[in-house]
């Protein structure tokens, strides 16, 4: 083992944002030709860590040695000169431009001083071709997809001939399918010797794709194993500092009457004849690949956006058409993009949590402070908000609370039927059980839970019924106990295994 | 390389509509001296919108541009004046434009201010020190060989089309076939993305407002010349004149996008305006309106369109 | 209060004192009650033209078509009145276009997704030149009984002061305690969040721009009125003096972040200094040259308190 060359190493890296230590001493070391599987929950110093090597920030103290070299004051494009790819969670492409663009930003092709567009189409449809994806060159970005999206990443990693490859969440936006071949590509890069950092909160890809893990904590590494030798005791142990309860009680619920009852649903190609129903107290998961069409189906329920023939009931009345009124009859939803979509980041957390129940706690229009506080303050004791008050601007808190605190916003207009698009993307582990065992417990006090998720292990884990979406149709319903072979079954061939 | 091929296929469907009405309506209007005529008035615009669509691309935007003509025209006078050989009359405005653009890069992106905010304070202070320095006099009796590019002809088209054709194409070029040209559209596209690739940002900033600055002063040169003389109030509200132009050519205001071909097509659009109402007859007190009108809806057209083709999509049957 | 405090709400007042201070020392009837209460006319028209844009701003929008609707709203007024309407009418239909005004734009920006830059770029040119075209170009005499709104005064108080500091207790009191403040500042701040949220965000938006074209036409009747004739020329630039108040008094031009109280008293500040340096006869050049340097400065400061902010947490 010692024989084994680096192809990076950080020694004693120290970083610190206006007093808040947030590297304290990071030894990290990555073999040339490795998959290293980096881990730690939301604010554990992953990223900053990356960004240090990737050259996007800089380090108070210590050093980064990459290839046997000690770099010095590393600037994104000296850290690309040496090899170094980033595909960050956040896709860092240029919407506007072509693909082919796309590629060679800060690294274009010249022929005697001019731009060579030639070679580059060369470069790039080779690149393609070895990656296995047909992707037109002079499209541009804004029109594909998440997928395409996330090759054309990679694919820009290989026209630096990247020796080290940081991956973070790259799957988090991929369906089962294209997780594999993005798998595939791996081993083969892996195979002509780059060495990769794997980010991932899925333990079950960790597993899967990596060879050794490495488990950061408080800014600190806890700890590096083989891959073979970790357990995902070990790995949630080191990650939390405790031992978690992975199991979630499946309680007995009362389930009554119908609440949400969805009939033919069709809306041009997005999606087909959907039927389904809800009942109150009762957590229904709509399962399937990204991709299948489950949000614009709830965006369609939710009045985002409109379809063009079925009918949608709520507790036997038609489903208004506009979103606000759609909440007044006691539907709200979460939605999946949580910066984008769910919290007002600048405004206070107290703010987002009255927003959408404002027609309620007003009066005439002016606002009633008193009666928000009330609502805000009940909130932030039942959801147990951290830190335990809603002054802060909502961009303050963590992934979780940032969550919570858009649930809050819905419970205060005391919604019958709560839509869940990916609740707990982005979330570390421990807030997930947290978001887990809320959720339960507004099923058991009698309100319909509908939740898009296209995590199986969170599926088994809450799902009184799962019914799996398939390029835009309805490919089955599963009851809550199915396992997880006939869930992928139908979502991958509509069909169970 | 993608191209706003909407904008541009708009603006030619406008164009087509246009002289079909013409060739109706008025057929003097396909005169040779009149089209001389509008492209000579589209000269000045379109070589300083082409300079307006790099600060658009980046995701700024310059609204100082009538005073830095106004300052370049100034110096255009001064130096010709003074009796300088033409090479040195034109690199001097040129000079003062790019320094002028070097002022507002600098200022908007140093002291990190909002374009419109930072150049509209620089806008005041520009024609302030400006009459302060001319005392608000107006300049006239330019010598002749200067005169010789704004007024003189070649094969019978005059000097200021050959240039505004030379720009263009030069433009063309930077933009498609050099590092610097495409670091504008992708600062534009993705700030962010662009410091992660290793992109100086706050340079590329700069540099497409002393671009921007440098085409101003070679259009004051030609402004200068074609009139033979500067008031003080030279330039007032061209930057609208500029934004439309770029915007009408399908230039997006929020950076990354817009292509010299189309806001060449804008700027002519926008210039050729009043020539054309004059031959529709609308009088010329109602000509103002009728602009901001054809704006508009060439404007709006973009999104009507956008949106036709979506619900065609989604309809399935695609016509075309 | 506490919003006051957050904004730059202390620098503009500091501000404002130096500037009275400064003025008072170059000339010596600058500090009289009559000049003051002369001057407060100047400073009503200035703040009500930054009113709307305020509101605008808040919605993450800007409006270019302030200058042009003033001049609109001032020929339509003078017009009607010419025909024989009613003065109080005539100042209604004034009004009405201003609002109507304000929903095309809100409308081209709100239903179509036009940039509002754009979209108030077009309209600006189009309200002109409608006012250029059905006026002809010339001056309007308006009736005697309309002479009041310019020129005439409450008590002390000169009648546009009286107007327009209502039209911004009102609307600050709204913003800060209604609705419909909340949903403009969760609009300015992501629309899309808004728009998940159930918030009406196309009706609230045209809302602002219809109020900002309502207060446009607002301030041409009182101009138009103070100088007792109609013309399409009027408030060319108004946009840019909208714009500068509005930022100086604290706006964000990426919308949510706005300050009545800042803008108003950015308003009283630029007017004073016009004012006071016509008084010391200093030339509307270097006036010029002072305004934009105190706008760009007082943004960058800004921007630097605010940056420092972001640190501390």
């Amino acid at each position: 083992m010692t024989e084994q060359s680096f192809a990076l190493k950080t020694k004693d890296v120290y970083k610190s944002f206006g007093g808040n230590h947030v590297l304290k001493g990071i030894d990290f070391e990555l073999y040339e030709g490795e998959v290293q599987a980096l881990l730690g929950i939301n604010g554990a110093g992953k990223s900053t860590l990356i960004k240090i090597i990737s050259g996007a920030l800089g380090q108070d103290r210590g050093e980064v040695v990459i290839g046997g070299q000690t770099t010095k004051n590393l600037t994104p494009s000296k850290a690309q000169a040496l090899g170094i790819a980033t595909i960050y969670q956040e896709t860092s492409l240029y919407p506007k431009l072509s693909v082919l663009e796309n590629l060679f930003v800060g690294k274009r092709m010249k022929k005697r001083g001019l731009l060579d567009w030639k070679g580059m189409e060369e470069v790039s449809k080779e690149i393609f071709k070895r990656l296995g994806v047909d992707i037109n060159p002079y499209e541009k970005m804004e029109n594909l997809g998440k997928a395409s999206a996330q090759l054309v990443e990679i694919a820009k990693a290989l026209t630096i001939n990247a020796k080290i490859l940081i991956m973070d969440e790259p799957t988090s936006s991929l369906s089962k399918q294209e997780t594999e071949r993005l798998f595939e590509i791996v081993r083969m890069l892996k195979a002509e010797g780059t060495s990769i950092i794997y980010i991932s909160h899925r333990m079950e890809e960790i597993f899967q794709i990596t060879d050794r893990v490495t488990v950061m904590r408080d800014g600190k590494i806890i700890g590096t194993k083989k891959t073979k030798e970790a357990t995902t005791e070990w790995i949630t142990r080191s990650m939390l500092g405790k031992e978690v309860n992975n199991s979630l009680e499946k309680s007995r619920r009362h389930v009554g009457e119908i609440l949400l009852d969805v009939q033919n649903l069709s809306s041009g190609n997005l999606f087909r004849n959907i039927s389904f129903q809800v009942h109150r107290g009762e957590i229904v998961v709509l399962s399937g690949l990204v991709g299948a069409g489950r949000t614009e189906v709830m965006r369609a329920v939710f009045g985002i956006d409109g379809f063009d023939s079925g009918k949608i009931f709520f507790k036997g009345a038609p489903v208004k058409r506009h979103t606000w009124d759609v909440i007044k009859q006691g539907i709200v939803m979460v939605p999946e993009d949580r910066g984008r979509q769910g919290l007002v980041k600048e405004i206070s957390a107290a703010e987002n949590m009255v927003m959408a129940a404002l027609p309620e706690i007003s009066r005439m229009g002016i606002r009633n402070r008193d009666k928000e506080k009330e609502y805000v303050e009940a909130q932030v004791k039942g959801l147990l908000l951290n830190p335990p008050a809603a002054g802060l601007d909502g961009g303050a808190y963590s992934g979780g609370n940032q969550q919570k605190i858009v649930i809050g916003k819905w419970l205060n207009t005391h919604p019958e039927l709560l839509i869940l698009d990916e609740p707990t993307c982005g979330v570390d582990v421990g807030a997930k059980m947290e978001i887990y065992k809320l959720i339960v417990s507004l099923a058991e006090e009698g309100k319909g839970i509908l939740i898009v998720s296209s995590d199986i292990e969170e599926t088994e884990m809450i799902a009184d019924r799962i019914v799996i979406m398939r390029q835009g149709m309805i490919a089955g319903e599963l009851s809550g106990e199915a396992d997880k072979n006939a869930i992928l079954g139908l979502a991958l061939a509509g069909k169970e295994e | 390389m993608y191209k706003n091929r909407k904008a541009i296929k708009a603006l030619l469907v406008f164009y087509v509509v246009i002289l079909g009405v013409m060739i109706v309506k008025a057929p003097a209007f396909f005169s040779f001296e009149n089209a001389i005529d509008i492209l000579l008035n589209t000269s000045t615009t379109a070589i300083a919108a082409l300079g307006m669509l790099c600060v658009l691309l980046v995701g700024d935007i310059d609204v100082s541009v009538g005073a830095v003509l106004a300052a370049c025209c100034t110096m255009t006078g001064i130096l010709a004046k003074a009796q300088l050989p033409l090479a040195a009359v034109i690199m001097g405005a040129v000079a003062v434009g790019a320094l002028l653009g070097l002022i507002n890069g600098v200022v908007v992106t140093v002291l990190k201010l909002d374009a419109i905010v930072a150049t509209l304070g620089l806008l005041s202070i520009y024609r302030g020190l400006l009459i302060i320095i001319t005392k608000g006099s107006w300049i006239n009796g330019l010598p002749e060989n200067v005169l010789k590019i704004g007024q003189g002809r070649w094969l019978n088209i005059p000097i200021p089309v050959y240039i505004t054709v030379v720009v263009a194409l030069i433009m063309w070029f930077i933009l498609n076939h050099t590092e610097w040209g495409r670091n504008f559209y992708a600062v534009g596209s993705n700030q962010d993305s662009a410091r992660l690739s290793g992109i100086n940002v706050r340079l590329t900033r700069i540099a497409a407002f002393v671009v921007c600055g440098v085409l101003v002063g070679a259009a004051a040169v030609i402004y200068t010349t074609r009139f033979g003389g500067i008031q003080s109030n030279t330039g007032k509200g061209w930057e609208m004149t500029l934004i439309s132009s770029a915007v009408v050519g399908g230039a997006s205001t929020i950076g990354g996008e817009g292509d010299v071909s189309g806001v060449f097509l804008g700027a002519l659009l926008v210039s050729a305006l009043g020539t054309l109402l004059v031959f529709f007859g609308v009088d010329a007190l109602w000509e103002q309106a009728v602009q901001g009108l054809i704006i508009f809806i060439s404007v709006a057209s973009y999104a009507v369109d956008f949106k036709k083709l979506k619900l065609r999509l989604s309809g399935g049957g695609e016509k075309e | 209060m506490k919003k006051l405090v957050k904004n730059n709400f202390f620098v503009l007042i500091l501000v404002l004192v130096i500037v009275m201070a400064v003025m008072s020392g170059m000339s010596d009837y600058f500090l009289t009650a009559d000049y003051l209460l002369n001057a407060t006319r100047f400073i009503s028209e200035t703040s009500m033209i930054g009113l709307g844009m305020t509101l605008v701003i808040l919605t993450g929008g800007i409006d270019l078509s302030v200058g042009s609707m003033m001049a609109l709203s001032s020929v339509c007024l003078g017009l009607t009145c010419q025909a024989g309407i009613p003065a109080g009418l005539a100042a209604a239909v004034s009004l009405l276009v201003g609002i109507a005004g304000g929903a095309l734009n809100g409308y081209a920006v709100c239903k179509m997704n036009l940039p509002a830059l754009i979209v108030t770029l077009a309209t600006m040119g189009l309200f002109r030149g409608i006012a250029l075209g059905i006026s002809g170009g010339s001056a309007i005499p308006i009736p005697k009984s309309l002479y009041f709104l310019g020129q005439g005064s409450i008590g002390p108080l000169p009648v546009q002061l009286v107007i327009t500091t209502t039209a911004y207790i009102v609307i600050a009191f709204f913003i800060y305690k209604s609705n419909f403040g909340i949903y403009l500042k969760g609009i300015g701040y992501n629309e899309e969040v808004a728009v998940f949220s159930g918030i009406k965000v196309t009706w609230n938006k045209v809302k602002a721009y219809m109020l900002s074209g309502f207060f446009a036409a607002f301030l041409g009747i009182l101009f138009t009125c103070r100088v007792s004739s109609a013309k399409a020329d009027y408030g060319s630039n108004y946009e840019m003096d909208a714009i500068t108040i509005a930022v100086f008094g604290g706006a964000s031009l990426a919308g949510g972040k706005v300050s009545f109280a800042g803008s108003y008293i950015a308003a009283v500040i630029i007017v004073l200094i016009r004012l006071g340096l016509t008084t010391a006869a200093i030339q509307t050049e270097i006036q010029s040259v002072i305004i934009g340097l105190i706008l760009i400065l007082a943004v960058a400061f800004n921007n630097f308190v605010a940056s420092k902010k972001k640190i501390e947490i």
